[in-house]
């Protein structure tokens, strides 16, 4: 969410998360390192669970018997969970746990060589990673425990396909936060089946909270491939920049449709929110795709 | 310079922004698993 906003937006969001629990140490701080130990501190405030408040750093989880913890936040009663996804976790041994872990920790150093900036954001952001398998689904968040992520990376993934994982997961976490700060959504409004749109990422549809998340998720990579990691030939966990443009297209489109005959469903944020994606889109990706598919088209 | 956008944004930070959010925070706590689905996989 850092390149669609600002690194200033996304420090500011955080600071006056940390000011709910410590107003003093939220106007005074004076470096990023602080701010991280704010805001572990009020992640603890939320009683979601168990927060390691005196580490600055993230945090692996690969035991199995404490990811198995981990993984109950994972599951859910609600109507919103439309793609039943609370059972895509499997607690079972996964012998490449280690293996997955340093392709992780290999491409969160890769990730401070393209933008040391972005990584230290991410780095405060996200506190727990940790890791188990599924044959559904390669990593997860959820808003029931922020700051923590699911990962399942395959191991023959490259470390920009991985990159762009924890970029996709920490811009949920960004949309987490900046959702408690500014309220996003009439939740009762989400759950009518005749307001759902389809997303930019999965490419169906869904419910208003959950495109708008894949609006902003879909940005951001695009963005992050834009001026830092170039455009893949043949990635494996977002679709090429060309297709991810015209789904991005089609979903801020399809939202915007479910909005205009709902006024109320999004609150001001949000609806600045899908503005800002559509304004990207206009101004830096839709003149990309010309180019790239000119491009295609003078190579084949 | 992350560290002296910490220093300025906290400077700006007012009594009323931490009260409404504190005021936002509550309300929604006291307000969903979004998982990935690799491209390869959706083909």
């Amino acid at each position: 969410m850092i390149l669609q906003t600002s690194y200033s937006d996304q420090i500011q969001t955080v600071l006056t998360l940390i000011g709910t629990v410590d107003s003093e140490g939220s106007q005074n701080c004076n470096s990023l390192n602080q701010a991280r130990g704010g805001y572990r501190k009020f992640l603890a405030s939320l009683g979601q669970r168990e927060i390691e408040t005196t580490s600055c750093e993230v945090s692996f989880i690969t035991h199995e018997d404490d990811a198995a913890k981990l993984r109950q936040y994972f599951s859910n009663d609600s109507l919103l969970d439309d793609k039943q996804q609370a059972a895509v976790i499997e607690i079972s041994q996964d012998g490449e746990v280690n293996e997955k872990k340093s392709r992780i920790k290999q491409a969160l150093q890769e990730l401070s060589l393209y933008s040391p900036d972005y990584a230290a954001i991410v780095r405060t952001v996200v506190t727990d990673i940790f890791i188990l398998p599924s044959r559904v689904a390669k990593g997860g968040s959820t808003s029931q425990a922020i700051g923590l992520i699911w990962a399942n990376p395959k191991t023959a993934y490259t470390t920009a396909d991985i990159v762009e994982m924890l970029i996709h997961e920490f811009t949920h976490h960004a949309m987490f936060l900046d959702e408690l700060r500014y309220k996003h959504y009439s939740y009762e409004m989400v759950m009518d089946r005749s307001t759902w749109a389809r997303s930019a990422i999965l490419n169906a549809s869904r419910p208003l909270d959950k495109v708008l998340h894949s609006i902003v998720v879909a940005t951001e990579v695009l963005l992050f491939r834009k001026y830092h990691l170039g455009h893949p030939t043949n990635p494996r966990v977002h679709p090429p920049t060309d297709l991810m443009i015209e789904q991005l297209d089609e979903s801020i489109l399809s939202t915007e449709s479910a909005i205009s005959s709902n006024d109320f469903i999004f609150h001001e944020r949000a609806a600045d929110l899908l503005r800002n994606a559509r304004q990207i889109l206009e101004n830096e990706f839709l003149p990309l795709h010309r180019n790239l598919t000119r491009n295609f088209k003078r190579v084949s | 310079n992350l560290d002296s956008i910490v220093k300025s944004t906290a400077e700006k930070i007012t009594r009323e922004d931490i009260d409404a959010t504190k005021k936002e925070v509550e309300t929604q706590i006291d307000w969903q698993p979004l998982n990935m689905i690799a491209y390869e996989d959706q083909k």
